[in-house]
């Protein structure tokens, strides 16, 4: 194996923890949020990360054509970061059952209060996540409202990932498990980091790992 | 519908590409990308590919496939029909997607539909391929499946049915 191979595989495990961490920071605080919000115990969980070209992340989500919620937030300013928060359609609304239960007192939200539902949802998860990656920079990150669309999975997806090629840049996907009880709900966040970022991460994940 | 059910049905993601000669229909699904159609009725040969940008730039070129972008898909769909028996005389192209997904975003990459479509037209005019019909633009994805026995192109959408082109 040539140095410049031991160095790439260094920096990948690298990222990987890093990512972790990040994750884990993220979580915490979204799940905190989360349960305040509902009165309720939710927990977040993260089974799977990868770090992937774009055209393998419908392969890898396995979503294809099904009919998905994506909430989106970006970064405004200095930074090209975008984050989404994806569901299938089922796996939202039963996220929506339990926000109408706990946040709303209600049985059934009508669309008005689903579409401000998902946005908060959208909100509260995308948010602490970029809370986690502006805590571990040590960057201020301000990010937009969040967007949200409601269509098949990869017509969605597509443009993300046609950004992406046109910066040669990779997706890094966490699928999520929310929990509430023995109650789990599936998603996943999906980040696009431009190279400064990336790099400002890189660069504070070796200080982190150094003082571990 | 039992008729489609015994023919292979084979997906393509993006950046790919299929050409086939057997009965089969090929689908794939599109946002701001297009499903780019090439057809000989004579000859019942059939391809598509996914195209994801208008060109290759210094800003993308990283040796990645030459698929993902409209001024080298097009032509190398063309060049594999050519090479499998298809006639140029008899061949014409059918087109969807190039839509944008999130029209109350202002980014100019919310552009690529539009930009992809022009650039996918273009280069046919270019090969001289005729565009015989084309579903384009809008605010909504598409699942595009290619008949290749009986060269009809149909486009479902959620909440909006299905075209056949």
């Amino acid at each position: 194996m040539k140095d410049a191979d031991y160095e790439k595989d260094f920096e990948e495990d690298m990222e990987m923890e890093i990512l972790r961490e990040i994750g884990s920071m993220g979580a915490g605080h979204a799940a905190t949020a989360l349960s305040d919000l509902l009165g309720q115990k939710i927990s977040i969980t993260f089974p799977k990360i990868y770090v992937t070209q774009p055209e393998d992340v419908p392969r890898i989500l396995g979503m294809r054509e099904m009919q998905s919620v994506v909430i989106y937030k970006t970064l405004q300013r200095n930074h090209d970061c975008s984050i989404l928060l994806v569901f299938d359609r089922e796996e939202a609304d039963k996220m929506l059952s339990i926000m109408a239960k706990h946040a709303f007192g209600l049985e059934k939200l009508d669309e008005e209060m689903k579409e401000s539902a998902i946005d908060e949802l959208g909100n509260i998860v995308l948010g602490s996540f970029l809370s986690a990656v502006s805590n571990f920079t040590e960057l201020e990150l301000l990010s937009t409202p969040p967007f949200h669309v409601v269509d098949i999975f990869d017509a969605i997806l597509d443009i993300f990932l046609a950004n992406l090629c046109l910066q040669n840049k990779k997706a890094i996907i966490f699928k999520t498990c929310f929990k509430k009880e023995e109650e789990k709900i599936y998603g996943a966040i999906i980040i696009f980091f431009d190279e400064k970022l990336r790099n400002e991460l890189i660069r504070r994940g070796k200080i982190w790992l150094e003082n571990l | 519908m039992c008729k489609n059910r015994e023919r292979e049905r084979v997906r393509i993601g993006m950046a790919e590409m299929l050409v086939i000669k057997n009965p089969a229909i090929i689908t794939t699904t599109v946002g701001s990308c297009i499903a780019l159609c090439m057809y000989d009725p004579i000859n019942k040969i059939g391809g598509m590919v996914h195209i994801v940008l208008p060109h290759k730039t210094e800003y993308n070129n990283n040796g990645n496939s030459g698929l993902r972008y409209a001024d080298k898909a097009v032509p190398a769909l063309l060049s594999e029909l050519l090479s499998r028996g298809a006639k140029k005389e008899f061949i014409v192209a059918k087109m969807a997607g190039g839509a944008n997904m999130f029209p109350m975003l202002t980014h100019p990459i919310l552009n690529i539909g539009r930009n992809n479509a022009e650039a996918v037209k273009k280069k046919l005019i270019d090969l001289g391929v005729p565009l015989v019909a084309e579903d384009i633009g809008g605010n909504h994805g598409r699942i595009v499946e290619f008949d290749i026995k009986s060269g009809i192109v149909k486009v479902s959408m959620i909440n909006r049915g299905m075209k056949k082109l």
